[in-house]
């Protein structure tokens, strides 16, 4: 009877071209350094609809918001489109502020102004969708328009705590 | 109509709220805040698993079930009784119009037998089975995939003190099946086969509760103020909403435990869909624009109590060592300071919790969250916190240690939020932080959990020995 570990072993052999190459060894490394930083694209993600929500709240500030943004990478990334969703955000959304925000990121497709009878309109729809949840600030800062100072955005995750004196 | 609510023998007092609440998920006409009608059969207990409730229609039973984590089964009584006599006479006074469709000679069917408390031999089952011969089956016997499933339930009476609930009488019922739950989900999503943990990772069967209690559905928005790693979020995002959670953390939030294992690899790890955002905020300082209202569907959390994990906020130093001089952070190390928290205490956290929740949440949206309490004989009558929004719909505890346990909060707004709240709340968040010291020593819970029991007064030794036996709420 054939031990596991050598059983195993035979699969790796038969899995891989060259086994004993040496050589292609860093290249596979790159390779999977690729592919983790592909993966973490693929998970990370601050998008314009929080863009939308958010504010600078230091002490003091009266208008925090919109907040600018400081683009170091943007990742397009594919989500459910949701047509519900999208009517029920609508509501909330400041229209100007994600206009500008999408710009701000890359894409200039979003009318200047929207009214809701515009949501009846599948190109609308899908344009507000791209703009609202499929673009991703990856890495970059959230800027106070008031008084300059950037909340980083690290890892898709914008760091909102203030510092002990903005409190 | 009435029909046999048979429950799971677990997490007793959530079992009726869970189904309420499906009832007003899938029945738009029925009203969030009202409550069902239960009734119990003579002589049980309200702990026993088998409940009566009237529900509008089969259909809403079968949505119920299907997607309930408490119920077992929904059924259609035939008949019952405290013996087989009683129930022999009770099924044939049952109208043949209700029985008859589901005995015709081409149909297929099944009986389970089953006994609440007891294994039964297939011996005892084939008993219990030919004493039904007087039901007029004309149909063919089909166990792997009948049309019809009928169930004869009893509930065992041992005497001995078993951990089950005390009943008078056994019963036994004899039922047409409407609907059967499937906990497979809470297997899937259990917490050992889940990549990214935290001490107070949620337990799955209680975060997809929170969600059933909560009224999650697809297209909703759903938030967590104190994300974690994600596990009340994940059943959320099961049931089709979308999410989006906060931390105070960035540790949590941001890095996890690396590339693959962080709160984004857990939803990866089920297929579901991301979160919409996860962010590093304060609750004591949410960063949401201040127009920003009526957005959240709902909001559902476990706040930091402060006996396994403690909550923070920002504001550190001056307020620890009580200076009030302004702390200031030097320009030159304003890039990549990291900011210090103070402890937060649980009552201004649970302030902070109503009041952003009464901004935050759409009219009939809800607020489910965890709210500890001690278990002392003194706070019998504990007042849960209240707030003018909103309504409390269910209260379910669970108990967590001889000292304290948790109680499940389920509210619903029921009014906007006004300029007169939003101005109490704002000096209310004033005078927390003026005497942030005194709410810390008052809001300490861990002391009380933790100190030695001596300081509990001498004769209390007597009373622990009495301990009632049966105590349902352990389960």
């Amino acid at each position: 009877m054939t031990d596991w570990r050598s059983a195993s072993r035979a699969q790796i052999q038969l899995d891989s071209p060259e086994p004993d190459h040496r050589a292609d060894h860093s290249k596979n490394k790159v390779q999977f350094e690729w592919l983790k930083l592909k993966y973490e694209d693929k998970l990370r993600r601050m998008r314009l609809l929080t863009h939308n929500m958010l504010s600078s709240n230091i002490k003091g500030v009266t208008n925090g918001f919109p907040l600018l943004i400081e683009v170091e990478k943007v990742v397009e990334k594919a989500v459910d489109f949701n047509a519900d969703f999208l009517r029920n955000m609508f509501a909330m959304i400041e229209w100007n502020a994600l206009v500008e925000a999408s710009r701000t990121v890359g894409y200039s497709e979003l009318p200047e102004n929207a009214e809701s009878s515009m949501l009846d309109s599948d190109e609308f729809l899908q344009k507000f969708h791209h703009a609202l949840l499929e673009l991703h600030l990856e890495e970059g800062a959230l800027v106070c328009p008031e008084t300059g100072r950037k909340f980083t955005v690290n890892k898709g995750i914008p760091n909102m705590l203030l510092h002990e004196d903005e409190v | 109509m009435w029909y046999l609510c048979v429950f799971y023998h677990r997490l007793l007092e959530y079992r009726r709220p869970e189904v309420e609440s499906l009832a007003g998920l899938f029945d738009a006409s029925i009203d969030s805040t009202a409550t069902l009608q239960w009734s119990l059969p003579v002589d049980y207990h309200s702990d026993s698993p088998f409940h009566l409730v009237n529900l509008p229609s089969e259909e809403l039973a079968q949505s119920i079930a299907s997607r309930s984590i408490l119920v077992k089964g929904i059924y259609e009584i035939w008949g019952e009784g405290r013996n087989f006599e009683e129930l022999e006479e009770a099924i044939k006074s049952y109208p043949d119009d209700r029985k008859l469709p589901y005995l015709t000679p081409g149909s297929t069917f099944k009986i389970n037998v089953d006994s609440f408390g007891k294994a039964l031999s297939s011996h005892e089952q084939k008993d219990r089975l030919q004493k039904l011969s007087f039901i007029p089956f004309e149909g063919r016997v089909n166990l792997r995939n009948p049309e019809h499933k009928f169930c004869l339930m009893d509930n065992d009476v041992c005497g001995s003190n078993n951990g089950l609930a005390p009943i008078v009488q056994s019963r036994i019922f004899f039922g047409r099946e409407v609907a059967v739950s499937d906990r497979k989900l809470l297997q899937t999503y259990q917490l050992k086969s889940r990549k990214y943990l935290g001490p107070t990772a949620m337990d799955a069967e209680m975060a997809f509760l929170m969600a059933n209690l909560a009224q999650v559905k697809p297209g909703k928005l759903v938030y967590d103020p104190f994300v974690g790693t994600g596990s009340i979020l994940v059943a959320a995002a099961h049931f089709g909403a979308m999410t989006m959670g906060a931390d105070i953390d960035i540790r949590v939030v941001r890095d996890g435990r690396g590339p693959d294992c962080n709160v984004w690899s857990n939803f990866k790890q089920y297929g579901l869909p991301m979160p919409i955002s996860l962010l590093r905020a304060d609750n004591n300082l949410p960063p949401w624009r201040s127009g920003l209202k009526e957005v959240f569907d709902a909001i559902i959390c476990d706040p930091p109590y402060g006996v396994r994990a403690g909550g923070r906020k920002s504001g550190g130093r001056k307020l620890l060592k009580g200076i009030i001089d302004p702390y200031t952070v030097p320009d030159d190390k304003r890039t990549g300071h990291i900011p210090s928290t103070a402890p937060y205490s649980l009552v201004e956290c649970v302030h902070d919790l109503l009041d952003r929740a009464a901004k935050m949440l759409v009219i009939g949206g809800r607020l489910v969250y965890f709210y500890p309490i001690l278990r002392d004989d003194n706070s019998i009558d504990t007042t849960f916190p209240e707030h003018p929004c909103f309504k409390l719909v269910a209260v379910c505890e669970q108990i967590l240690s001889f000292r304290y346990s948790r109680v499940l909060l389920t509210m619903v707004k029921v009014a906007p939020y006004t300029e007169d709240i939003e101005l109490a709340a704002k000096m209310k968040h004033l005078e927390f932080r003026e005497n942030h010291v005194k709410w810390l020593e008052e809001g300490n819970l861990h002391s009380a959990v933790f100190s030695p029991l001596e300081t509990q007064v001498n004769g209390v030794s007597e009373k622990s020995s009495s301990k009632p036996k049966y105590r349902g709420k352990y389960v």
